[in-house]
């Protein structure tokens, strides 16, 4: 009994060592406005890409995730690497390197498994499509950040916190698997307003985005420096041995208008 | 009559004895009294990072424990794990303000100097620290970015006070270890600790 109690004692202990335990994934620095070194004009807004790397599901993960999309009753497959698992938060760091102060914006989209929802590809698909400029809707992100001004010479930092992630991957899997109004859960906090979530099962098991677009723009000249964490509740990041995730996930289109 | 006394007087034995009416006192405390053998201490105190590490990770609460032997009075071997947790002091990164746990465990031999209730210790020894995650990694400080472990090896000393119960005593040591796999840096612990020697 009292081995028992000690290895109780010990299994506790070590899986306390795992309470939260992030890992860190670090982002390309982006520089935007200002100069480049020889002379020309640089873009006012950057984005990188950054994929977080999951190990790919064994056959035994394949059929237990087809048994228990059985056992939900869903239409659709019971993702990989689901919301509930994953938390992920964005940290960066925007220095302004102009003379006067500028405001920034960041912006979050990004891909599940299902579903790659980039705002630059939809914009540029709607400028194909609608000659005329005045037809052109706005494309929101799945998560943006409130402009923030930035003193000359000066840093900001901010953060993209776990809660924003949790309600864009819903808004991602409700425009992507479930056909929802892009702008009305976009805009919309799902616990205040669910519009736009009706064909969203109320069971439905939301996945997790592995896809991070981060973009920022700004009217000066900055640069900006992230990492991305995440925390991993199921032991789905990858470890060099095993197989990696490859998921090819569906771009997002929208309808045109009035089409 | 008067000349016979004063000859059996002076003709008497002539010895002197000494009478003992005490024990001499013994020493107190006498550390052999004290219990020996088998010993647990638990601690509390502050982990700080020394060199490159140093100026990304703040000093951190450290709680711990060791359990140890004691061979001879003044030679022991003994475990320890000391757990801490810090916040990063990354000066205008992304990083900074986040949290990492440390998580020290070593074996180490411990040489013992007592004098009554005083006690003057110096140990040495190795083991693995490991880290909750990869934050120093994040400004190039691992050299095996994917291993949150690193081995450590290092000493340190302190001294012990006896509470004249002969199981408890009190102390304050101070530690240093070599982080061979964390860039440049190393770990210095003090803390306090009560020991129960069974």
């Amino acid at each position: 009994m009292r081995r028992i109690d000690l290895l109780a004692c010990l299994a506790i202990a070590a899986a306390g060592c795992d309470i939260n335990t992030p890992t860190y994934f670090q982002g390309m620095p982006l520089e935007v406005g200002g100069k480049t070194p020889d002379g020309m004009d640089r873009p006012s807004s950057a984005t990188d890409t950054l994929e977080v790397k999951f190990r790919a599901p064994s056959a035994s993960d394949t059929a237990a995730l087809m048994a228990e999309q059985q056992r939900l009753g869903l239409q659709q497959p019971v993702p990989w690497l689901k919301r509930s698992d994953l938390a992920i938060e964005v940290a960066f760091t925007l220095r302004n390197l102009d003379d006067k102060p500028g405001i920034a914006l960041v912006m979050v989209n990004g891909a599940n498994e299902f579903t790659n929802y980039d705002v630059a590809a939809i914009v540029s698909y709607f400028n194909m499509n609608l000659a005329n400029a005045q037809d052109r809707p706005v494309v929101l992100p799945l998560i943006q950040a409130v402009p923030v001004m930035v003193p000359a010479h000066q840093t900001y930092q901010g953060v993209v916190r776990e809660d924003d992630f949790t309600e864009a991957e819903l808004d991602l899997d409700a425009i992507g698997r479930y056909g929802a109004n892009a702008a009305s859960v976009l805009i919309n906090r799902s616990e205040v307003n669910p519009i736009g979530l009706e064909m969203v099962p109320k069971n439905e098991v939301v996945p997790a985005m592995f896809r991070i677009l981060f973009t920022v723009s700004a009217d000066t000249h900055m640069t900006c420096d992230y990492v991305v964490r995440v925390r991993d509740g199921a032991d789905r990041l990858w470890d060099s041995p095993s197989p990696q995730f490859m998921p090819a996930p569906m771009d997002y289109m929208p309808a045109l208008p009035g089409m | 009559m008067g000349v016979l006394a004063a000859l059996a007087v002076m003709g008497g034995p002539s010895r002197v004895c000494a009478q003992i009416t005490d024990e001499p006192a013994p020493p107190f405390p006498d550390p052999a009294k004290f219990s020996h053998g088998l010993y647990a201490e638990g601690e509390v105190g502050a982990v700080s990072f020394l060199g490159r590490a140093g100026d990304k990770m703040s000093t951190g609460v450290a709680v711990g424990a060791r359990l140890g032997y004691e061979v001879f009075r003044w030679f022991a071997i003994q475990l320890h794990a000391l757990g801490s947790t810090h916040q990063g002091s990354f000066e205008n990164m992304p990083e900074a303000g986040q949290l990492m746990q440390l998580y020290q465990m070593t074996a180490e031999g411990k040489l013992t100097l007592t004098y009554r209730r005083v006690s003057v210790f110096g140990a040495g020894g190795g083991g693995i620290v490991r880290m909750s995650s990869n934050l120093l990694a994040t400004v190039g400080l691992l050299k095996d970015p994917t291993s949150l472990n690193s081995v450590a090896f290092g000493g340190g000393g302190g001294i012990d006070w006896h509470t004249l119960n002969r199981h408890f005593s009190l102390g304050a040591q101070i530690g240093f270890l070599l982080l061979a796999d964390v860039r440049e840096s190393g770990l210095l612990s003090t803390t306090l600790y009560l020991r129960y020697t069974f």
